[in-house]
């Protein structure tokens, strides 16, 4: 699914950097002002603690310790929301696991897959939680996720999201899929357009310039800045997403059916029933 | 005293001439520079990846480069890259990309020097870094964990398992690629000045690939060979190895190396440490290897380095052991503004530790997938590490190319004019402020102790986790034993996390203080140590004889040495011995969980006052010509500087009485202060590594008239001037003849 060789190529500079910067920045506007939730990592051997640590300070919290079957009454009394003890052998054996069946030529998401599997296979024998989790952890196939990828995105395709201020470009990524494979990262760079106007005609020639450089058929989302920002922060993202469709805020090119039903669909999910947090 | 960086040289260059090559490059280091032909190199360059760039653009691109006033670039030379079939190679007779001669051609006839690294390891976010995709298939090129498998990196887009380096067929498959390499760019006459290449790298950021726990790998039958000759080497007899650790080994290919931290007494210890300590063998065998494949190619004329993954090189990485064959080595960073700490005390170690103390690889643009850095990122960084002792950069890329961005040069020759013209305003104040030139001034040096170094690596919490690793953001900005056992190994406490947390009180509060401090470790040469007046190292209960004796030495020709909270009554074998302890006080009171200025510390040890016999925490002990002080103080967690400003006038008293007067210390104690000289010219840089707007006052005795160096303007203030510090900004100040 990941190209071997995959072209990473011109992703500009500015735009970039905020595109990276995006996924926090949504986070911070749907949680709001929700504090963070503490999480205590508590490392164990056989029946004793080596150390416990608040994950996000490093430093050494005492513990009551009476078993990695007793979290519930960790996080109760220091307070944390979420625990996790680790054995201390913990993550040399999901390693083993994973460096076992390791395959060097097999794609990334198959050798993720080892260490997904190397989870699943300590997952409470040597890794617990509180809260606990599933009894166990499914891991599809490679070969299942492969099969729903190419049936979502169709082969030869050049994908393009634009993120726009005031219809100019603000942050891009491209990529490209092919026989089965994302073979390309890039932006809107690559064809000099990292910060171009993109209204008036100016998307279908960006598409038009992607399509004659990379090859491929070319489907783009642009969407502005402020209503990305609105669907993250609203309880109902979908009525934003389909006001964003009809008023042309988000603007598609050559955009399968599939895809819209798969955006309505995810903002669905996203509805929130309570202030913060609690989605369905 | 002499508070300088010794002067010291580096082999020199043989005359070429009875072979019929060409004249060699007539290069040493002195005082921290390298001077090719008598000249000093300006050592500011630039990566340019010619294979990911169009030829037709080489010529081009490197104009713009220099326009920037870089006269220099660094190239990887990728074996992947240029193999293509095994024991086949294109150096361009195929494809235009891969002609490195052309290239470098271009680059002399620019009057551009070249930095070469060809590798074999070279990451460049390639696909398997380099290797060819061919030596993975063969598994007995491959290490081994300690549970047998082959250890495996996971970068995208492929993860790869790990080669040995001690394995002969894949060092033979090196040579192979290294002497192609060398026919195609000539050999010698590739080095300057025939050709633009004034110093090679020796592999690229050797360091176990950072699983850098000693119980991780490298098991494998090759490195455990390795490791029965090191044992030889050390213990010279089995007898000798067997007393040690208080076993009955048969022979030494009977001794396996150790799968797992375990000592029940301190008898147990050095079996694990020597492990531990193998790895840093094991580390600079791999170096020394590839480097000797170099000088046989290219020769003894030309300057071979190294770089190191991270800003603080701690164990299995030994900067000491590697210049016994390198000539000089370096750092890499990619650091946002708020990692100021974790690059400072990085480049405080590097600028001690290395002849030549540069950053090999220092974030110009970013890789794809990491964090962006901004402007601000790239400005407040870059002049931190020159602030604190770099002398020399390679802004890592400064043409941007495939899987990078951001850089100052685009792959077409377009440019981003902010960061251009960041570049070369960089460069030109470096110049003109005559910043190469000057000495870094810090009387003071806080070493690491590399045994308890070694000892904290091996009691990580979390195989594979090192202690690397967990100081890659930052040794102290956090406590730095949060992912260290607590467990006493066979010793009366804890040693590897008190001893972490021993360092950074010191960290901290030298820094509160405003002490100009340098950091090192217990393997620094008895030459570099006499250039401090101040010598801090903290101690616990065991120490190796001979840096027990090292440190003494330094005492007694004058020097102050502190040391704490213990007296080491054991050698690294386990031995009694005292060569210390024979200077310092039985405690007269322990007091644990104490309250000291206001601040929570683990334990407090008192000693009775020579002359009234109160209880102390600190006496002072005269030896030979110098002092030995002793500081009885077991740390709580210290995390920033704030935590530990309640100890600045203990600071400020034990330097006053090690003869340091204190000089240019900012009145905020978050303000950071360097102090650079040469004869009467004076170059202040002073840092606000915090969010907030800072006014500060900066008293001095003396060096004015100063002045803001960026702006021209003179700064007001007969004993003392007042700043107002931006946010993450550094300011250079010029005084005296500056």
């Amino acid at each position: 699914m990941l190209a071997k060789d995959i072209t990473v190529i011109d992703l500009g500079g500015d735009n970039w950097s905020r595109l990276l910067n995006l996924p926090r920045e949504l986070a911070r506007v749907r949680s709001g002002e929700a504090p963070s939730r503490r999480v205590l990592l508590v490392v164990f051997e056989g029946l004793r603690v080596l150390k416990a640590i608040d994950l996000l300070h490093g430093t050494e919290v005492e513990v009551e310790w009476m078993g990695s079957w007793r979290l519930d009454r960790v996080a109760k009394r220091t307070g944390y929301d979420v625990v996790v003890a680790l054995e201390n052998s913990a993550l040399a054996r999901v390693c083993g696991h994973a460096q076992r069946g390791m395959d060097f030529r097999a794609d990334m998401l198959e050798q993720w897959g080892g260490y997904l599997k190397g989870v699943a296979q300590e997952w409470r024998r040597t890794i617990f939680t509180w809260p606990p989790g599933p009894s166990r952890i499914p891991v599809p196939s490679a070969g299942m996720v492969q099969a729903a990828v190419s049936a979502l995105v169709p082969d030869n395709t050049i994908g393009l999201l634009a993120i726009t201020e005031r219809g100019r470009a603000w942050a891009s990524v491209v990529l490209g899929y092919s026989g089965g494979d994302f073979w390309l990262l890039s932006s809107l760079d690559a064809v000099d357009m990292e910060e171009a106007d993109l209204r008036e005609g100016r998307l279908e020639l960006a598409c038009d310039m992607l399509a004659s450089r990379f090859g491929g058929r070319v489907r783009a989302l642009a969407i502005e800045r402020d209503l990305l920002f609105k669907i993250a922060s609203t309880r109902v993202p979908a009525a934003e997403v389909l006001w964003g469709l009809n008023s042309g805020e988000i603007k598609t090119i050559d955009y399968p059916r599939r895809w819209k039903a798969l955006l309505v669909a995810a903002s669905l999910l996203g509805t929130r029933f309570r202030k913060n947090g609690g989605g369905c | 005293m002499q508070w300088l960086h010794p002067i010291v040289l580096s082999s020199a260059a043989r005359d070429k001439d009875s072979k019929g090559a060409c004249p060699a490059m007539n290069y040493r280091i002195v005082d921290s520079r390298l001077f090719i032909e008598g000249a000093p190199v300006s050592f500011f360059s630039g990566s340019f990846q010619y294979w990911r760039i169009s030829p037709d653009l080489w010529g081009p691109v490197l104009e713009k480069v220099k326009g920037m006033g870089f006269d220099m670039v660094e190239t990887y030379m990728p074996w992947s890259v240029h193999e293509t079939a095994p024991c086949e190679f294109d150096f361009g007779e195929r494809d235009p990309h891969k002609d490195v001669g052309r290239f470098l051609r271009i680059c002399h006839d620019a009057g551009v020097k070249v930095l070469a690294r060809p590798g074999p390891h070279i990451n460049a976010e390639m696909t398997y870094f380099g290797y060819p995709e061919r030596i993975f298939a063969d598994s007995d090129l491959l290490a081994r964990c300690a549970d047998g498998t082959h250890p495996v990196l996971p970068a995208p887009p492929r993860m790869f398992p790990l080669p040995c380096y001690h394995h002969p067929r894949f060092q033979a498959e090196v040579k192979t690629y290294f002497e192609a390499l060398a026919g195609a760019l000539g050999g010698e006459r590739s080095l300057y000045p025939s050709g633009p290449i004034i110093a090679i790298q020796a592999d690229n950021e050797c360091s176990k690939f950072m699983r850098a726990n000693p119980f991780d790998w490298d098991y494998s039958d090759y490195a455990v060979r390795l490791y029965r000759s090191w044992l030889e080497n050390r213990y010279g007899t089995i007898e000798r190895l067997n007393e040690t650790y208080g076993t009955e080994a048969a022979s030494w290919q009977l001794l396996d190396p150790p799968r797992r931290m375990s000592s029940a007494r301190p008898r147990d210890l050095p079996r694990m440490l020597d492990w531990t300590e193998f790895g840093e063998h094991y580390i600079n065998e791999s170096v020394r290897t590839i480097a000797s494949m170099l000088r046989e190619l290219f020769g003894d004329g030309v300057p071979l380095f190294h770089n190191y993954p991270v800003t603080l090189p701690v164990t299995p990485l030994d900067m000491t052991g590697a210049e016994e064959f390198l000539d000089f080595q370096g750092i890499d960073a990619y650091p946002q503004k708020t990692a100021y700490h974790g690059v400072r005390c990085g480049v405080k170690y590097t600028s001690a530790m290395s002849r030549l103390p540069v950053m090999a690889e220092f974030s110009s643009g970013s890789i794809y997938y990491a964090l962006p850095l901004s402007l601000q990122d790239q400005t407040f960084t870059t002049w931190s590490i020159l602030m604190h002792g770099i002398r020399g950069v390679n802004f890592y890329m400064i043409v941007e190319r495939e899987r990078w961005y951001g850089s100052p040069v685009k792959r077409d020759g377009r440019i981003r004019q902010p960061h251009y013209d960041f570049f070369s305003r960089l460069l030109a104040n470096v110049r003109a402020w005559g910043l190469e030139e000057m000495r870094c001034e810090r009387p003071v040096m806080l070493l690491l102790n590399r045994e308890y170094d070694r000892l904290a690596n091996a009691a990580s919490l979390l195989s594979p986790i090192s202690l690397l690793i967990s100081q890659f953001t930052g040794m102290f900005d956090s406590p730095p034993d949060k992912l260290t056992s607590t467990e006493s190994f066979g010793l009366s406490e804890p040693v590897a996390s008190r001893y972490l947390r021993t360092l950074a009180f010191w960290y901290w509060s030298l820094t509160a203080a405003g002490a100009h401090f340098a950091m090192g470790d217990t393997s620094i040469s008895d030459a570099t140590l006499s250039g401090y007046a101040m010598v801090i190292v903290p101690t616990y209960e065991f120490m190796d004889a001979a840096v027990q004796a090292k440190l003494l030495a330094f005492a007694e020709a004058g020097g102050t040495l502190v040391v704490g909270p213990r007296a080491p009554s054991l050698d690294g074998r386990m031995d009694p011995c005292d060569t210390l302890a024979r200077h310092m006080r039985e405690p007269a009171k322990l007091l644990g969980d104490a309250d000291l200025f206001g601040v929570h510390v683990d334990e407090l040890v008192l000693y009775a006052d020579d002359d009234s016999g109160a209880p102390t925490m600190t006496y002072a002990t005269p030896v030979g010509a110098g002092r030995l002080v002793h500081v009885g103080l077991v740390p709580g967690e210290l995390c920033s500087v704030a935590d530990a400003a309640p100890f600045s006038p203990m600071i400020d008293t034990l330097a006053r009485s090690a003869g340091i007067e204190p000089a240019f210390v900012p009145s905020d104690e978050a303000v950071d202060v360097a102090v650079w000289r040469k004869d009467d010219r004076l170059l202040l840089f002073i840092a606000n590594p915090t969010d907030s707007t800072i006014e500060t006052t900066i008293c001095h005795a003396s060096g004015g008239p100063f002045v803001d160096l960026e702006t021209g303007e003179g700064i007001a203030g007969d004993s003392a001037f007042s700043l107002a510090l931006e946010p993450y900004s550094i300011l250079a100040v010029g005084g005296g003849a500056c």
